[in-house]
C-alpha cells in the first residue's frame, strides 16, 4: 500500500466488529487520529497502517483524539499516544471537571483481568504524557483541537460536548455507580466528543458515539448552536454504531449533503448494532452507505471433540472474534467524489453488514 | 445429542456443597479481597458415591469438609493471582498428585460484556493457548447457579474450565465457571486517575 498524495484527503476507518479507529489525512503527509482499537497482533490498527503505507508516526500526526473512556474507543490508545510524539491529546473536556474528579475519587472500579478497561487505558495515557511534560488538550464544543498555519489549511474542531452535556452527565452520573461505589461501565455517551475535519472544501464528520439528549444537550446541540453556518458534510462517520439514538434528523437534512458517503462501525456485542431498521433507515438517508466490518464473523474454532461436546451439552456456543481487521478507505482530491476501498474482507456495503 | 438433565439429576446437597469462600479458607487471601465460589454446570460420568479421601497436599482441611473441587489446591497465594483474579491454569495443568491426575483440556477468562434475555454474552480468551485468538460466548443463564446468577453483571470476570480428574480408576469430565463473588473494593485506579486529571489543571 502507498501514501495518499499531497492533495489527498484521506479517512480511513477500522473496526471489528467492535471498537473503532480512524486515520485521517489532511494533506501533505499530516495525519489525525481518533480513537483506537487493536488488530489480532494486538497492535493500534491505525498505528500499524501507518507503518504499513511508511508514514513516521513521531512527527505526522498532529492530533489524537480519545472520543470518550468506552472500551471499544481506547483500546490500545497508550500506545497511540507513545508513538505520536508530535501529537496534540485531546480528551473530553468532562473528564477535567471537578465535579467528575471528585466523582472518580469517590468511586471504585473494577479490574478487567487480562482484558484491561478503558479506566486502565485512561491512566496509562495520563501518566505518560505526565512523565514526558506533555499536556492533554481537553475538548469543548466549538473549540478547535488542530489547525494548520501553512499554505494547506485544515481545520480538526470539536463539535461537543457542551455544558449542557456535562450537565446531562452530572445529572445521570450516579446510575454509573453501584451501591457500593463501585464504577461500572456506563451505558450512556455523554460528553463524547463529536468532531468535524475541514479540507479546502470539503468536510468530513465524525459522529463519535454522541447521542439525542433532548432540545439543548447531544446532536440537537451541535444542529442549532454548533454547527452554524458550515458547509454541510460529504463524508459522515455514523454516530454509535448505526443507532437510532444516535441518529438525529435534522443532522442528516441540513449538516450533510445529499447521499453523502456514510460509513459505519458494527457493534457485534449483546445488542447488536445496526439493527435490520437501523441499515433501513440509513440506506434511505444515503445509498452510499459503509460499514468498516461486519456485525458477525463466520469463523468458528476447531477444537477438540472432548470439549466441543462438553460445550454442547452445556449449550454454550462460541464464536471467534472476527480476525479479519476491516478497513474502509475513502480518498478523494478537491472537486472530486469519494473513492471508496474495502481493504479487508470484513468492510462492506451497508446492506451486507448483517451477513456472515 | 440428547443433554442431561443436570440440575435434576444432581443432588440439591451438592451444588450447596461444592459452594465456597476462598477467603474463608485462606487467611493469605483476606487481603486481596478474594471471594470465589464455584458453580458446577456440568459433570458427567461422574461417581458421586466416591468420598473424596483426605490430601492434605492438594485441598485444606475446610475446603475438604466441604468437598469442593478435587483440583483445587491447598496453597493458594498471590503467585495464582492476576490482580484479582484467581490464575487457573496454574492449578489446573496437568498433573499426578497421589494417585489422581489432573487434565485441563481448555480453559478460559471471561469478561461478561451484555446479559441479554435468557443468555450472558462475555469475550473469552483461551489461557490454555494464549495465542488464540479472542472469542465470544452465548451462555445460557440457566447453567449458572440461581444463587449466582446475580454476579453476572457486564465487567464480571469469570473462569470457563472444561476438563478431566481421575482418581483411581475413575474419570470424570467437567465444566465449571468461576465468578467473582465480590469486586474489589479498592480504589487506587479510580482515585489516582481523578489527582492526574486534576493535575493538569490550567
Amino acid at each position: 500500500m502507498t501514501p495518499p498524495d499531497d492533495d489527498v484527503f484521506e479517512v480511513s476507518v477500522f473496526s471489528r466488529g467492535y471498537g473503532e479507529a480512524i486515520a485521517i489525512h489532511v494533506g501533505h503527509g499530516r495525519w489525525l487520529l481518533i480513537d483506537s482499537l487493536k488488530n489480532s497482533s494486538g497492535d493500534p490498527a491505525a498505528i500499524a497502517y501507518l507503518d504499513n503505507i511508511g508514514v513516521d508516526t513521531r512527527q505526522a500526526v498532529e492530533a489524537v483524539l480519545i472520543t470518550h473512556w468506552h472500551d471499544d474507543h481506547v483500546a490500545g490508545a497508550s500506545v497511540v499516544v507513545a508513538r505520536c510524539e508530535a501529537a496534540e491529546i485531546v480528551l473530553s473536556g468532562a473528564l477535567q471537571r471537578d465535579e467528575f474528579r471528585a466523582f472518580l475519587a469517590r468511586s471504585t472500579t473494577d479490574n478487567a483481568g487480562s482484558f484491561g478497561s478503558g479506566v486502565e487505558e485512561l491512566l496509562t495515557i495520563l501518566r505518560q504524557l505526565k512523565a514526558e511534560g506533555r499536556r492533554p488538550k481537553w475538548a469543548w464544543a466549538d473549540m478547535t483541537l488542530a489547525a494548520s498555519r501553512g499554505d494547506h489549511p485544515y481545520r480538526f474542531e470539536a463539535l461537543s460536548p457542551s455544558t449542557k452535556d456535562f450537565e446531562e452527565l452530572l445529572e445521570n452520573i450516579h446510575t454509573w455507580a453501584q451501591p457500593s461505589g463501585r464504577l461500572r461501565a456506563p451505558k450512556r455517551n455523554d460528553a463524547s466528543v463529536a468532531a468535524v475535519v475541514t479540507v479546502a472544501e470539503d468536510l468530513a464528520l465524525f459522529g463519535a458515539d454522541l447521542e439525542i439528549r433532548g432540545l439543548e444537550a447531544g446532536w440537537a446541540a451541535v444542529h442549532s448552536k454548533v454547527w452554524k453556518d458550515r458547509a454541510a458534510a460529504s463524508l459522515y462517520k455514523i454516530a454509535h454504531h448505526g443507532s437510532v439514538t444516535g441518529c438525529y434528523e435534522p443532522v442528516w437534512a441540513d449538516m450533510i449533503v445529499r447521499d453523502a458517503i456514510a460509513v459505519l462501525t458494527p457493534w457485534s456485542r449483546g445488542s447488536k448494532l445496526p439493527s435490520p431498521a437501523d441499515i433501513d433507515r440509513i440506506l434511505n438517508y444515503t445509498p452510499n452507505a459503509h460499514a468498516a466490518s461486519k456485525v458477525r464473523s463466520p469463523n468458528t474454532k476447531r477444537r477438540s471433540n472432548t470439549v466441543e461436546r462438553s460445550l454442547r451439552e452445556a449449550n454454550i456456543k462460541l464464536l471467534q472474534e472476527s480476525v479479519d481487521m476491516g478497513q474502509v478507505r475513502f480518498r478523494k482530491r478537491a472537486g472530486e467524489v469519494w473513492n471508496v476501498e474495502y481493504l479487508s474482507g470484513g468492510s462492506c456495503h451497508l446492506k451486507e453488514v448483517l451477513a456472515a | 445429542m440428547a443433554t442431561a438433565p443436570r440440575d435434576l439429576a444432581q443432588p440439591s446437597s451438592l451444588r450447596e456443597d461444592r459452594s465456597f469462600n476462598v477467603r474463608d479458607q485462606n487467611p493469605d487471601l483476606s487481603s486481596a479481597h478474594q471471594d470465589l465460589s464455584v458453580s458446577r454446570l456440568y459433570q458427567a460420568s461422574i461417581s458421586r458415591s466416591q468420598k473424596l479421601r483426605e490430601d492434605k497436599s492438594v485441598l485444606v482441611d475446610d475446603l475438604q469438609k466441604k468437598e469442593t473441587p478435587s483440583t483445587f489446591p491447598a496453597r493458594l497465594n498471590d503467585s495464582h493471582f492476576n490482580a484479582n483474579v484467581i490464575r487457573i491454569p496454574n492449578l489446573f495443568s496437568r498433573r499426578q498428585i497421589e494417585n489422581r491426575s489432573v487434565n485441563t483440556l481448555q480453559e478460559w477468562e471471561g469478561l461478561v460484556d451484555a446479559v441479554d434475555g435468557e443468555n450472558f454474552v462475555a469475550r473469552l480468551r483461551d489461557l490454555t493457548n494464549s495465542k488464540n485468538p479472542e472469542e465470544i460466548a452465548t451462555i445460557p443463564l440457566s447453567e449458572v447457579d440461581p444463587c449466582e446468577r446475580e454476579r453476572v453483571i457486564p465487567g464480571a470476570l469469570f473462569h470457563l474450565f472444561i476438563g478431566y480428574t481421575r482418581r483411581g480408576g475413575s474419570q470424570r469430565r467437567e465444566t465449571f465457571t468461576y465468578f467473582r463473588k465480590h469486586l474489589p473494593r479498592s480504589n487506587a485506579s479510580t482515585s489516582e486517575l481523578a489527582d492526574l486529571l486534576g493535575s493538569f489543571d490550567n
